[in-house]
């Protein structure tokens, strides 16, 4: 095999490019496919202040350093869920990566902050554990970037998961999903601007460029997830790949080209039902945010107006003050 | 290629070997017994993971092939030797030692 740009010895074959590619030139490949996401969809500017959403896996730590390389400004922010070791484990991949290059990361640790961990709260909501993990990242990390005052929050969602969510969603007519499912969501009344630069980039070629950047990265699968719905629309869609590489990209970028702003009505309903939580202030569609009732079902310590409590800080202060969490963009 | 023996311990599997294969799996018959007399370890060293574990597999064989007859996808795994990603043309010999990597990761969104 040889590389498609300078036809030296390939390390990796991409078949929905029907191309090879060597290190040097795969790296760049990463980097191109990132910013052409981060232009096509305006997703930030340079002097935005990032938040990164830091799992401890390829596709986080990849985001992360693809970010940092780009020359954006780019902390990290870690939420320790509780599920035993794979959780210490994940942990020490995201505290590594930050100190090697010298990062800031921020850590919340769910079970000391709100005294309940993913096991418990899915079993006391009777939610599924991937649903009770899903809501509570989705709200620490809304809430750690609004209160921090962070422009935006930068998800590792690739190409693998926004086909697997939307395959899952088209299936079942999800029409209140599909509008939302869009590279970027805008800022709004206590949501920040988020945004997903990796959508053109496959889950294979995330953890490829791990492992060209020597880039050490928690490969164990979460013990929790096996055997999800994801994970079986993922396998699917691979199926179908195989046999006509390029499918998962038409799907997802031919949706957003022809097919997202059919549902985006519905969200703008959606959005003026929103109050703010009693307990926690966080934007809810009831009384209660979604969040706080998991953490009270699980026997835990609501959280309160006060803001997320974040733990553990690595790496260099900021160097610039935050936002007050009120501005406009 | 010659077949070789599954090996019990290595996939956590405790049913006899006739019982094994009866079984279709493609990746049965490659999997060398390290409890067997007849085996002598020769071969190319795999480590997989979910759940981690090492296989022995009768080399030369091509990247294609390797995946091929372990029943998985080119789109689901990476093929790592020395810390280094090994192109699906490749042939590895028996005394290659290479970690198949699953990339498919990831939950409820």
């Amino acid at each position: 095999m040889k590389c498609v740009t300078c036809r030296g010895p390939a390390i990796i074959d991409i078949r929905r490019h029907n191309a090879n590619f060597c290190a040097e030139h795969f790296l760049e490949l990463c980097r191109r496919q990132v910013v052409k996401a981060i232009d096509d969809y305006s997703m930030m500017k340079k002097t935005d202040r990032l938040l990164v959403a830091v799992s401890g896996g390829k596709d986080s730590l990849a985001i992360w350093d693809l970010l940092i390389d780009l020359g954006y400004e780019v902390d990290g922010l870690y939420v320790g869920l509780g599920i035993g070791d794979y959780s210490d484990t994940s942990g020490d991949y995201a505290r590594a990566y930050a100190e090697s290059r010298g990062l800031r990361l921020l850590e919340v640790d769910i079970t000391k902050a709100y005294g309940f961990d993913i096991p418990t709260g899915s079993r006391a909501a009777k939610r599924v554990p991937c649903s009770a993990c899903g809501l509570t990242k989705r709200h620490l990390f809304d809430s750690a970037a609004i209160e921090g005052g962070y422009d935006v929050l930068v998800t590792g969602h690739n190409l693998d998961d926004e086909a697997a969510v939307l395959f899952g969603n088209t299936l079942h007519w999800h029409t209140e999903f599909l509008g939302r499912q869009l590279p970027v969501l805008e800022e709004r009344d206590g949501f920040p601007r988020k945004v997903k630069p990796l959508v053109r980039l496959s889950e294979r070629e995330t953890a490829a460029y791990c492992v060209v950047k020597g880039i050490d990265y928690l490969v164990d699968e979460c013990p929790m997830a096996a055997g999800n719905r994801h994970l079986g629309y993922k396998k699917a869609l691979n199926e179908i790949e195989v046999g006509s590489p390029g499918s998962k990209h038409a799907f997802y970028f031919g949706f957003l080209d022809r097919a997202s702003q059919l549902f985006v009505a519905g969200q703008v309903e959606d959005r003026e039902s929103l109050t703010p939580c009693t307990s926690c202030g966080a934007p809810s569609s009831s009384e209660i945010c979604a969040f706080c009732r998991l953490v009270d079902r699980a026997g835990g310590t609501l959280p309160s107006e006060s803001g997320v409590a974040v733990s553990v800080e690595i790496g260099p202060t900021r160097t610039s003050p935050p936002k007050a969490a009120t501005d406009e963009p | 290629m010659t077949p070789r023996h599954p090996r019990a311990d290595s996939v956590g599997d405790t049913r006899d070997r006739s019982e094994r294969q009866t079984e279709k799996n493609p990746s049965d018959a490659l999997v060398c017994d390290e409890q067997s007399p007849a085996c002598d370890h020769a071969g190319v060293k795999v480590l997989l993971r979910n759940p981690r574990r090492e296989i022995d597999i009768e080399g030369p064989i091509t990247i294609v092939n390797l995946l091929r007859d372990l029943g998985l996808q080119r789109e689901e795994v990476l093929v790592i030797r020395g810390g280094e990603l090994v192109p699906g043309d490749e042939s590895l010999s028996n005394d290659d030692f290479v970690e198949i990597r699953p990339v498919i990761s990831g939950g409820f969104q």
